[in-house]
C-alpha cells in the first residue's frame, strides 16, 4: 500500500466502524422494543426505571429550563433593542424554548445524568458477573435491564420536555414582566397565540427520540463494557459522548423533517 | 449427564481450548484444575451457554444444547460465581429468592421468603441477615448467600467458580465442607473451578487438569497420588 492511500484507508476503517456500531445499536434498540410487553413481568424494575429516568431528573431539568428561558428573554430583549424590536420577546422566547432549547436542553441533561448513571450501573453489573448471574437464573438481561429503561426513556422524556417547555416559558415570563416591563396577561396571550400545534408536536417528538437515544446508548455501552473499573469508565464515557452528539444531530434532522427543509 | 464433545475456543489468535471432550455422569463432582489463563472459566461458560464454542458441542442428557434446551438446563442449574455476583440493589433474601420470584413458576412474596430463609439456614446463615444488603456482609458470608441462591431451586447441576478465592483458610474449609454436603444431599452433578488441592479432595470425585489449551489429565481423585504427571505433581506438592 502506498503512503498516499493511508488516509483513505483510515477513513474507510472509521466509516465501516461507525456503520457497524450504528447497525449494532439499531438492532439493540429493536430488540429492546420487542421485549417491552415482556418487561411488564418485572414491575419493580419498570417502576425503578421510570423513577431513575423521569422523576429524579425533574429538579435538574426544571432548573435548567427556568434559567435558559430567563437568559433567552434577556438576550432577545438586548438584541431586539438594537433594531427597536423589543416587543418580540414573548414570541421568540416561546418559539425558541418550545421548538429548540426546551427539548435540546432536556436531551443534553438526560444524556449527562441518565446516560451516565445507567451505563455505569449496567457496566458494573457486567464486570461483576451480575449480568451472567441473571442469565443463569433464567432471566434475559435485555428484558430485565434494557427494555424497562428504554420504555421509561420513550415515555418520560417527552413529559420532561413538556415540563421543561412550561418552566422555560415561565423563566422568560418572570424576567420579562419583573425586569423588562412587559404586561403579564398580554405576554401570556402573545406567547400562546404565536405557538402552532406543530411546534408542540415537534417538541414532544424530539423528547421521545432523545430519550430513546440516551437510554439505548447507555444500556448498549453497559452490556458491552470491558473488564474492570477501566471498562466501566470507558463504557460510561463513550455512552455520554455518543448520546450528546446524537441528540444534537437528531435535533437538526427532526427540525428539518418537520419543516420540510 | 453432561458431555462435552470436541470443544475448541479461540480469542483472536490465542487458542484457549483445543478439542476438549469429557463426560460427566449424573451425581458426580468434577474439579477443573489448571494454571491461570488455561481456559477453566471459558470451559464453564461454554457449558452454561454464556459463551459459544468455535467448534464442538455440549450435550445434556443425550440432547445437544440448543437455545430451547439451554433454557431448560439453566432452570435446573445453580451457579456460585467467583465474586458471588449478588445483586447490590436487593436484600439478601431477595437475592436468594430471585429465581423463585422471577422464574417460570412464580412464588408469592411470603412463600419465596420462607424458602429463601430455609436456604440461608442450610448454608449456616441466620435469618437476621435476610434483610441486609450484600454490601453489609463479609466475603465469606457473601459466598454463603451465593451458595444459598445456587441451591434454592433444588438444582440438578451445580457450578462453582473458585469458591474459595479471597477467603481465609478456616472459612475456605467451611465452604468446601458445605459444598460437599450440598452436592451429596441434592444428588447434583457439579463442576468446580479451583486451584486448591485441599478443596479438590473435599469437593470432587474427578479432576480435569487443563494445560496449554488441552485436557492434560483426567481421572478420579483417588488416583491423584499415583498419577504420573509433572504438572499435577507440582499442584499436589503445594
Amino acid at each position: 500500500m502506498t503512503r498516499a492511500l493511508v488516509p483513505l484507508t483510515l477513513l474507510g476503517r472509521f466509516t465501516l466502524g461507525l456503520m457497524r456500531r450504528t447497525g449494532a445499536v439499531t438492532l439493540f434498540f429493536l430488540n429492546a422494543l420487542i421485549r417491552i410487553p415482556a418487561t411488564l413481568r418485572y414491575p419493580r424494575e419498570l417502576a425503578g426505571a421510570f423513577l431513575q429516568v423521569g422523576w429524579l431528573s425533574l429538579p435538574v431539568v426544571g432548573l435548567t429550563a427556568v434559567f435558559t428561558g430567563a437568559a433567552l428573554a434577556l438576550q432577545i430583549y438586548a438584541g431586539g433593542s438594537r433594531i427597536s424590536a423589543e416587543a418580540v420577546v414573548p414570541q421568540i422566547v416561546a418559539i425558541g424554548i418550545v421548538r429548540e432549547l426546551g427539548p435540546v436542553m432536556v436531551g443534553l441533561m438526560i444524556a449527562a445524568r441518565v446516560t451516565s448513571s445507567i451505563a455505569a450501573e449496567i457496566a458494573t453489573m457486567k464486570v461483576s458477573e451480575q449480568v451472567d448471574a441473571l442469565v443463569t437464573l433464567s432471566t434475559d438481561p435485555m428484558t430485565y435491564l434494557t427494555a424497562p429503561r428504554v420504555l421509561a426513556g420513550l415515555v418520560t422524556v417527552p413529559v420532561l420536555v413538556a415540563l421543561g417547555d412550561i418552566l422555560g416559558l415561565f423563566g422568560g415570563f418572570v424576567v420579562a414582566t419583573q425586569g423588562l416591563g412587559f404586561n403579564g396577561p398580554s405576554y401570556i396571550t402573545t406567547s400562546w397565540n404565536f405557538l402552532d400545534p406543530i411546534d408542540i408536536t415537534l417538541s414532544l417528538t424530539k423528547g421521545a427520540v432523545f430519550g430513546g437515544i440516551a437510554v439505548t446508548l447507555a444500556c448498549h455501552a453497559g452490556l458491552n463494557a470491558g473488564r474492570g473499573a477501566q471498562g466501566v469508565g470507558m463504557a460510561t464515557k463513550s455512552a455520554v459522548q455518543a448520546a450528546a452528539i446524537l441528540v444534537l444531530a437528531a435535533n437538526v434532522a427532526l427540525t428539518g423533517l418537520f419543516f420540510g427543509l | 449427564m453432561i458431555a462435552l464433545e470436541h470443544i475448541s475456543k479461540s480469542f483472536g489468535t490465542k487458542q484457549v481450548l483445543d478439542d476438549i471432550s469429557l463426560t460427566l455422569e449424573d451425581g458426580s463432582s468434577l474439579a477443573v484444575l489448571g494454571r491461570s489463563g488455561t481456559g477453566k472459566s471459558v470451559l464453564t461458560r461454554i457449558v452454561l451457554g454464556l459463551m459459544a464454542p468455535d467448534a464442538g458441542r455440549v450435550v445434556i442428557d443425550g440432547a445437544p444444547m440448543t437455545r430451547r434446551a439451554r433454557r431448560g438446563f439453566l432452570e435446573q442449574t445453580g451457579v456460585l460465581f467467583q465474586g458471588s455476583a449478588l445483586f447490590d440493589s436487593m436484600t439478601v433474601w431477595e437475592n436468594v429468592a430471585f429465581r423463585l420470584r422471577n422464574g417460570r413458576k412464580r412464588l408469592g412474596r411470603a412463600e419465596a421468603r420462607r424458602r429463601a430463609e430455609e436456604a440461608l439456614d442450610r448454608v449456616g446463615l441466620e435469618s437476621r441477615v435476610a434483610d441486609l444488603f450484600p454490601a453489609d456482609l463479609s466475603g465469606g458470608m457473601q459466598k454463603r448467600v451465593g451458595l444459598a441462591r445456587a441451591i434454592v431451586g433444588t438444582p440438578r447441576y451445580l457450578f462453582f467458580d473458585e469458591p474459595n478465592s479471597g477467603l481465609d483458610p478456616v472459612t475456605s474449609t467451611d465452604i468446601d465442607a458445605l459444598i460437599r454436603e450440598l452436592v451429596t444431599d441434592l444428588g447434583a452433578t457439579a463442576i468446580t473451578i479451583t486451584h486448591d488441592m485441599a478443596s479438590i479432595r473435599t469437593i470432587a470425585d474427578e479432576v480435569l487438569l487443563l494445560d496449554a489449551s488441552r485436557a492434560r489429565w483426567h481421572g478420579r481423585v483417588a488416583d491423584l497420588a499415583t498419577a504420573d504427571d509433572p504438572l499435577l505433581a507440582r499442584f499436589l506438592a503445594r
